[in-house]
């Protein structure tokens, strides 16, 4: 259901060390995000992509989350340009009744599709190459707070629970000859069935609690894994930084 | 609706994410081991609804359920929904990394407001219980896509156009978003209502009695 198809490889990126990643992740994502010129942004993007590429991930998924994302990108290119008041009357390329479109919106629109599918492309090579287990003991290790480590745990868990009840009911209602229709028979139907579904999942998450305190669980879960820094991780992480950085300093310095 | 990566400016982002992590904050205070699992399941079926395409005419949308969670966790909803968020940045890639603090505020924030004033009416009776908690859910979305069209507009000045089309989309959601959440909440109260116990911690929510 919620499968994780970028976790499972074994590529260069999936071998680093995941707190490693993480804290890549976070501070390209915060670099890439406060860019404000195209060039800049294409140079983020390039660097995105070939972390991306580095992580080898299946194509299908890829282009699936790449399309999702720039849906919002065709609305803001609809509502920007016309939105953008110009500089100057020269800035004006076409106008459509009241509506004027800008240079600066189109730039402003380009800016911020470059942005957004670079940090897209990052989370799938830096973050979504492991999965929720790993990112929780990779948190844990980061210091951020255990109930903050356990709570993403657990929800993680339950996800695939509740999902699991959830199609459980829609089959159901399917064979009672129950469409999603947009009446008020079909609201209230899929009011019970949000209802239900959380009964059942609080019933079986409930019983499964039990269990694990019966079995002595203190409210820790103790990996396995050894998060040990590499050679491997420097000779990634040096480059990956020299060039964010160089693309910082030039959206701030770089000639006009 | 989310906003992605990319969009917002410097200053609104560093908003977002200062107030997130003081809601989280206070939301993790009150949540011991027990109620951590309450919180976890909800945070779960706050994710699995609300990727669920309801229709609504010839189109379809998605639920918010914010004042779902706000109403039977209280404050606990943060780190719940804050949670849910990034495991759907993770498996889903909807939103990203530093988005985050501002996708928690602007869906939390109104609603924790709405469940403050709306949670007497849990324990009214059925009738009364069902229109407080639509006029919750509903004042809850509004708030949410009011601050979004806040954050947007504050972040560039050729957003006005996208936030004010934003916020419109929201007002059909007010409606839907209310139903459902007004009858799940009837229907948990009708066949479970000792669910509702382990929420009947006085600082975090209220009692939710059966119907007499």
């Amino acid at each position: 259901m919620y499968d994780e198809p970028f976790a499972g490889g074994n590529s260069l990126i999936h071998k680093l060390d995941p707190r490693l990643r993480l804290a890549l992740a976070a501070l390209s994502s915060v670099c890439l995000a406060l860019l404000s010129r195209p060039e800049a942004a294409a140079g983020g993007l390039a660097l995105a992509a070939l972390t991306a590429a580095l992580s080898a991930p299946p194509l299908a998924p890829l282009l699936k989350r790449l399309i999702l994302v720039n849906v919002f990108i065709v609305f803001i290119w609809l509502t920007v340009p016309p939105a953008t008041p110009a500089v100057g009357p020269a800035d004006i390329l076409a106008s459509l009744g009241p509506l004027d479109f800008s240079r600066q919106g189109l730039i402003i629109s380009l800016l911020i599709t470059l942005k957004t599918n670079a940090i897209v492309l990052l989370l799938v090579g830096l973050v979504a190459s492991m999965n929720a287990a790993c990112l929780g003991q990779a948190l844990e290790r980061l210091h951020c707070p255990r109930k903050l480590v356990f709570l993403l745990l657990l929800t993680y868990r339950y996800i695939h629970v509740a999902a699991a009840q959830w199609s459980k009911l829609q089959a159901a209602a399917k064979l009672r000859g129950f469409g999603m229709a947009s009446s008020l028979h079909g609201y209230k139907t899929i009011g019970n069935m949000f209802g239900m579904t959380f009964v059942l999942s609080f019933e079986r998450a409930s019983r499964v609690y039990e269990a694990m305190l019966l079995r002595g669980f203190d409210g820790r879960f103790h990996g396995l894994a050894v998060f040990r820094l590499s050679v491997k991780d420097i000779a990634f992480s040096l480059p990956f930084l020299l060039l964010l950085g160089a693309l910082t300093l030039f959206d701030r310095y770089g000639p006009r | 609706m989310h906003i992605v990566e990319g969009v917002l400016s410097a200053p609104v982002l560093a908003g977002g994410a200062v107030a997130a992590i003081a809601g989280v904050a206070v939301g993790l205070r009150g949540l011991d081991q027990r109620r951590i699992l309450t919180a976890a399941i909800l945070g779960a079926a706050f994710f699995v609804i609300s990727l669920a395409h309801i229709p609504v005419g010839v189109s379809d949308a998605h639920l918010m359920l914010a004042a779902f969670l706000t109403l039977s966790l209280g404050w606990a909803a943060w780190p719940a929904m804050l949670v849910a968020m990034f495991l759907q940045a993770l498996l889903l890639q909807m939103d990203g990394l530093t988005t985050l603090g501002v996708n928690l505020v602007v869906t939390a924030a109104p609603a924790s407001v709405c469940a403050a004033l709306f949670r007497p009416v849990l324990a009214k009776p059925a009738r009364a219980r069902f229109i407080g908690v639509f006029a919750c859910a509903a004042l809850s979305v509004a708030g949410s896509g009011l601050c979004t069209a806040v954050a947007l507009s504050q972040s560039n000045q050729g957003f006005w156009l996208a936030a004010r089309l934003i916020f419109a989309a929201h007002l059909p959601l007010m409606v839907l978003d209310g139903l459902i959440t007004a009858l799940a909440i009837s229907f948990i109260a009708k066949v479970r209502p000792e669910i509702f116990a382990c929420f009947r911690k006085p600082a975090l929510s209220g009692p939710l009695r059966p119907t007499p």
